[in-house]
């Protein structure tokens, strides 16, 4: 019984007041289960509307209390909010005036971590028009725009790994043979793809499995003296290669 | 320049009057947010224990990213509080300011500062010296001076109050009070024996 209600309660609370359920996220998985198996109860005798009101209210007030979005210098509802490397929240125009203007040696106001004007990390919420903070009126010094976020890309991308020849690009070049007779050259493109770019991915992301059955390595495991061997390697294949080919023509 | 962060200061004062049992209080003086009067209890086990210290704290325009000024006005006999005019010696109060610290917090650290003197860092001297060579002096002095100071006007206003309740007449009864150091019960001696 109560089961069942606290599963209609939580479909009721995803498709109802979406806020609330992410500010009931961003609390400790404990805390907003003992929040569901409380809100269940009322449940009984109300409807679903009821529920809502119940849950908006609950949210609202544990907000309040908790003030987990609060700036940590206006101790308002953060404005153009940007968090900190060390995890703490401010609005941008507050932490830029304490930056700029009175902070002795750039610290966390909460911490005293350090922290710069530059590795600040924007928040933006769901809905947030993309204003230019610059263009509101701020009181004080000029507040310049707040940093733009990181965006790193994402590991699920179809990437050219540095060892995923057989797929992406290189498969294409495959597909560029013009006939069998040149039917060693993708491969030697291939490899000379993979002997002269850079890793396009940064130091320690395993590459994406290309189904080839070939484990992913980061290329950062590999010793120089390996490095050092497979480019001999494919030196010594392309040489070989060069000469087959002269003896084929000529 | 900005304005007085008038909403930061309400929040402040709102947060302070809900927590009561945090030994500390702020209220304003002549209804400008900028000038206040905080108060803490001296710390259990100190010199300073059941005493009421006046702190008096003066805001400015660049608060909360300039640090309060907060002077003693009840007198304390302290290494790090100025004996003659209250002025403290404390970091947070100076360049160790952070904006995310509050009036409450100024508070706490002060009454923290109460219980563990500083001094090797003192504001005055001659109470940082009879600390260090003659520590037993010091608590002597320091408790009298509560006794004497920070037991408070309010405190002796309220005795007297309570006297004037049994019947006995307001003058009499601080005359009594004066009398007895300021005990009630002793008081009621002087006056009943008298």
């Amino acid at each position: 019984m109560s089961e069942g209600l606290r599963s209609r309660n939580q479909g009721v609370s995803s498709e109802g007041d979406q806020s609330g359920r992410r500010q009931t996220d961003a609390k400790t998985g404990e805390q907003a289960s003992m929040e569901r198996e409380t809100a269940a109860q009322p449940s009984t005798s109300g409807g679903a509307g009821f529920e809502q009101g119940e849950w908006s209210e609950r949210t609202a007030s544990a907000n309040g209390e908790g003030g987990s979005f609060e700036c940590n210098i206006c101790l308002e509802l953060a404005q153009d909010p940007v968090v900190t490397l060390c995890g703490h929240l401010f609005c941008w125009p507050c932490l830029y005036r304490w930056l700029r203007l009175h902070s002795q040696c750039k610290e966390c106001p909460v911490c005293k971590a350090g922290v710069s004007e530059k590795n600040v990390i924007p928040l933006y919420g769901r809905g947030t028009s993309g204003e230019d903070p610059r263009t509101k009126p701020v009181s004080g010094p000029e507040i310049p725009r707040r940093p733009a976020g990181q965006r790193p890309e994402s590991q699920r991308a179809p990437q050219m790994g540095p060892f995923g020849f057989m797929a992406g690009p290189s498969a294409q070049f495959g597909n560029f043979t013009l006939s069998a007779g040149f039917g060693l050259f993708p491969s030697l493109l291939g490899l000379q793809w993979q002997a002269y770019t850079g890793d396009p991915m940064p130091a320690g992301f395993a590459a994406p499995d290309d189904g080839t059955g070939v484990a992913p390595v980061p290329r950062a495991a590999l010793t120089p003296e390996q490095q050092q061997q497979a480019f001999l390697s494919r030196l010594l294949v392309m040489l070989g290669s060069f000469v087959l080919l002269c003896l084929l023509f000529f | 320049m900005a304005q007085l962060d008038v909403n930061r200061i309400q929040k402040e004062l709102v947060e302070i009057e809900r927590d009561k049992n945090s030994g500390v209080s702020v209220t304003i003086i002549g209804g400008q947010l900028s000038r206040l009067t905080g108060t803490i209890k001296g710390p259990i086990g100190t010199p300073y224990e059941g005493g009421i210290f006046v702190v008096d704290i003066t805001l400015t325009k660049s608060y909360p990213f300039e640090p309060p000024k907060m002077t003693f006005k009840t007198k304390v006999w302290h290494p790090n509080v100025s004996s003659a005019n209250g002025a403290i010696c404390l970091d947070i109060l100076k360049d160790q300011w952070s904006p995310a610290l509050t009036l409450k917090t100024a508070l706490l650290s002060l009454q923290a500062l109460l219980s563990t003197p500083e001094p090797d860092d003192p504001q005055d001297a001659v109470v940082a010296q009879q600390y260090l060579r003659n520590y037993q002096d010091y608590v002597t002095t320091a408790r009298n001076w509560t006794n004497a100071f920070a037991t408070g006007d309010r405190g002796l206003q309220e005795k007297v109050a309570k006297l004037v309740e049994m019947g006995i007449p307001a003058e009499a009864a601080q005359a009594a009070l004066e009398k007895a150091g300021g005990d009630e019960n002793a008081a009621l001696e002087v006056l009943f024996s008298s």
